[in-house]
């Protein structure tokens, strides 16, 4: 038996939601070193999750993956008892899970309002109230913490990706809202990370030049965004506000 | 080689727990004073003992020469600095009605214009190849920018016109350098506040207990270390500017006090 790991009732617990790929496993990776469970939520990424699982499981000893569609209300309901049942208890979340599809004005629907707003925002809200009434069941002195991943263009704005950007508007004022609603009890932080990956709408060449326009030469790398959700887990007096770690992106007009 | 940070007011208060917290992580301090050169040799005794590296410089933040004398004499000592944190302040009451001049700039003086000069000494002495995210300026703010009430008048316009330097540095002196803010809330008697006034208004905050200023160092040694971070402040406040007062907490104490009395 080892007796180096803490028993496992009291191993702090991290539901991470998108953490199969890019920056959810960057930050799965990164906590699940300093120690914690990692559950590993996903909605279609198996074999990433699976991978992320096994990575972090050589890292912490425990470590899970949970699937589920953030659009569905009912699969959001479900996805925190799941969790619970499988470690026990948990101690935080971080809200990583995002749908970023584009559209401007011109080409803006309902339905892509409504896409976004219900898995970027709308998720991280019920699944925020959902660890709050656990940790109520977990004594008085149960604290807990969330951290919401938001963007530099809320200080930045441009017309481009409208109905992204204004799910993560809301989920900037939702992190307010919660902090004071939930508080003493949790903390709520959010993290705005700048360009960091490159991505399906965004090729290599075109994020490398975009990259070099940041103030500090280049704009956050994964390690870094990860390193700053790991502070705001820690840092026992940040609550209600958000840090950006963007290389100063969001100083320059992307214009 | 171990890296250097300035810690102006560093040997009282929250700037102490900077010294220590910087020292610890590895960094040789350079600890500032004014007027409390015997708490600053303390400081510097209580490191020594744990083999850390401190330095004490002497000097009035308000004098552009002693200020610029304090840069100098750290560069040819350790070179230039990675890290400056603007850690004192000049905290005096007034109101926007009645407030004395001279008051009102050696305020801005210390908590404002050293800060700028301080800032542009550092920045002069890094090469501008040099841009590799390590080096930073850090400006200790106070919640209250983002949650005014009138009192401390002058103080509160010296730390607005802080906070906004934040970002216009870090706009000027990319990439050389980085620039952040760390707005804390009441960790410690402040002016005329008695323990027991202190003990009930530190408990104002969204967390309800008091602010541990450990946390707030580890947030200045946080933004010192991530090198992605620039042109923000982080608010490390227990929540204290999510609850708009009409006046300062100490004085909302007060007044409950005597209500009750």
């Amino acid at each position: 038996m080892s007796t180096t790991t803490p028993p496992a009732s009291r191993q702090r617990t991290v539901l991470i939601t998108g953490a199969a790929k890019r920056l959810g496993r960057e930050i799965a990776l990164t906590l699940a070193k300093e120690g914690w469970r990692v559950a590993v939520h996903y909605r279609d990424s198996v074999e990433e999750a699976a991978k992320t699982v096994a990575d972090c499981k050589r890292l912490a000893g425990a470590c899970a993956s949970f699937r589920a569609n953030l659009a569905s209300e009912t699969a959001v309901r479900n996805l925190l008892p799941t969790v619970i049942e499988e470690f026990g208890h948990v101690d935080a979340l971080v809200n990583s899970a995002s749908t970023f599809e584009h559209d401007t004005a011109a080409t803006f629907t309902f339905a892509a309002l409504e896409k976004h707003v219900r898995s970027n925002a709308g998720a991280a809200i019920l699944l925020s109230h959902a660890l709050f009434e656990h940790l109520q069941t977990q004594g008085d002195e149960a604290r807990g913490v969330i951290v919401n991943l938001l963007d530099q263009k809320l200080w930045n704005p441009n017309p481009d990706f409208m109905s992204y950007t204004l799910s993560k508007a809301a989920l900037e004022a939702a992190n307010t809202m919660l902090a004071i609603e939930l508080a003493p009890r949790m903390r709520v932080v959010g993290v705005a990370p700048g360009l960091t990956l490159a991505s399906h709408l965004l090729r290599p060449e075109k994020f490398d030049s975009l990259n070099k326009l940041s103030p500090l030469g280049h704009s956050s790398t994964a390690a870094d965004v990860a390193a700053t959700v790991s502070f705001a887990l820690n840092n026992k007096s940040v609550t209600g506000t958000t840090l950006v770690v963007d290389g100063g992106q969001h100083l320059v007009s992307a214009a | 080689m171990a890296r250097t940070v300035l810690i102006t007011g560093g040997a009282q208060r929250l700037g102490a727990v900077l010294g220590r917290c910087f020292a610890q992580a590895g960094w040789h301090v350079w600890c500032h004073y004014q007027h409390s050169g015997t708490a600053a040799e303390s400081l510097r005794a209580e490191l020594a003992q744990q083999g850390l590296l401190i330095h004490t410089v002497q000097a009035d933040l308000a004098d552009e020469s002693q200020r610029q004398q304090m840069m100098k004499q750290i560069v040819a000592h350790t070179g230039p600095l990675h890290c400056l944190v603007n850690n004192a302040s000049s905290f005096e009451p007034d109101t926007a009605k009645d407030f004395n001049i001279d008051a009102a700039r050696q305020q801005l003086e210390v908590n404002l214009l050293a800060p700028m000069a301080l800032t542009a000494a550092m920045a002069r002495n890094i090469p501008a190849t040099d841009t590799s995210g390590q080096r930073s300026v850090i400006h200790v703010l106070d919640q209250k920018v983002f949650n005014l009430n009138p009192d401390y008048f002058s103080y509160t316009t010296s730390k607005l016109a802080l906070e906004r330097l934040v970002a216009l540095q870090a706009q000027a002196l990319a990439p050389q350098l980085r620039v952040c803010g760390v707005a804390p809330g009441l960790m410690f008697v402040s002016g005329p506040q008695s323990q027991n006034n202190f003990d009930q208004a530190s408990r104002i905050n969204l967390l309800r207990r008091p602010i541990d200023p450990v946390q707030v160092a580890q947030s200045c040694l946080f933004l010192a270390t991530n090198p992605c971070i620039t042109g923000v402040t982080l608010t490390v406040d227990n929540g204290q500017h999510l609850l708009p007062l009409p006046r300062d907490v100490m004085f909302v104490v007060q007044d409950l006090q005597k209500d009750r009395a």
